[in-house]
């Protein structure tokens, strides 16, 4: 499935999302989750993570954590007290817009009607 | 998923020292994410996973995830020293920054010398010179390994958060001699050293300790996350 520039907007809400729903994760982790979650159909590309990753933790939406694995060092990120926040707010406004998306694109569909 | 064998980890190191990186911090995650993604492939898919990886992490876009990240640590030391600072004002530590004032202020009031006054303003350099010297020993020892592993390509291996947090140490110390320099003259001012001098080098060893306990209060929360 092409959906790079589909998922380039989203890949913030994506990361978010998924660091609320397990407490800390490294790179890899999450491109292999999404891949899990999906089916295969959605793949995050590592040219795109880091950066959304790096950008979040900047913004202080996430906090990091070194940790010894074998024998290399792993970055953990995990979510701060704004990034919590901020998952609502992205939540429900990616909801917003994918309900306005299917009114565009079905204009006979009605929210709560699947 | 299986365990690299070690001429793969030495064949993945050298695939990154091409990359010519010198954030520890970005090359520590590159190369854990191509340890990650290539134990889960068998020894035959080995040499084509890697080639796939190459072809992602390539040296452009190694280095612009490395530009990235340098300004960001820079700009994060700032704004949390910065709040730190800030805090030292807010209701919940103003007994604290309190504290830290009247013993510089009850100390400055027994120096009855200039000589005295000199070595009080001189006191909170000394001290980040020998927390300088602290931090960089910690920070060699931490990055020792990497270093090691990744030794060949010339490029030396720093930590990006380290290094502003370096600089900022290196500020105070490098000022000593501009510092030196108006203290002596403002010593040799024909201004009363009660009135006038010695109120300002007091004013200025407060400052000065603010500034270096802010730093070391930066170090603690940053080598909680990150590695320094």
């Amino acid at each position: 499935m092409s959906n790079n520039s589909l998922i380039k907007g989203s890949l913030q809400t994506i990361i978010l999302k998924l660091l609320e729903e397990n407490e800390k994760m490294y790179g890899y982790e999450i491109t292999q989750r999404v891949k899990e979650l999906t089916g295969g159909e959605i793949k995050i590309t590592e040219g795109a993570l880091y950066p959304a990753l790096h950008k979040l933790e900047a913004e202080g939406m996430l906090t990091t954590e070194i940790q010894q694995v074998d024998n290399r060092v792993r970055k953990y990120y995990s979510l701060t007290q704004d990034g919590q926040k901020e998952v609502s707010a992205k939540m429900s406004e990616f909801q917003r817009f994918v309900g306005h998306l299917q009114r565009i694109l079905d204009p006979e569909w009605k929210p709560g009607l699947a | 998923m299986r365990q690299l064998t070690d001429p793969e980890l030495q064949e993945i190191r050298k695939s990154i020292l091409r990359k010519e990186i010198s954030s520890a911090e970005i090359l520590m995650e590159i190369y854990d994410h191509y340890i990650s993604h290539l134990e889960e492939y068998s020894l035959s898919e080995f040499s084509n996973q890697l080639f796939e990886l190459d072809q992602k992490f390539t040296y452009g876009y190694c280095h612009a995830l490395q530009a990235n990240f340098k300004t960001e640590a820079k700009k994060d030391i700032y704004q949390t020293q910065w709040k730190v600072i800030r805090s030292y004002f807010c209701t919940s530590r103003w007994l604290f920054l309190a504290g830290v004032l009247v013993i510089i202020f009850l100390i400055a009031t027994q120096s009855r010398s200039e000589r005295e006054t000199q070595l009080l303003v001189l006191s909170p350099l000394v001290l980040l010179t020998i927390t300088s010297f602290i931090f960089h020993w910690k920070n060699y020892v931490k990055l020792k390994p990497i270093k090691k592993a990744f030794r060949g390509n010339g490029i030396p291996i720093q930590s990006s958060l380290a290094l502003p947090i370096s600089e900022r140490m290196h500020l105070p110390v490098l000022l000593i001699y501009t510092a030196n320099f108006f203290l002596s003259r403002l010593f040799e001012l024909p201004i009363p050293y009660d009135q006038i001098q010695a109120p300002l080098a007091t004013l200025l060893t407060a400052g000065l300790i603010l500034y270096f306990l802010s730093l070391m209060e930066v170090w603690k929360i940053k080598s909680k996350t990150a590695w320094v």
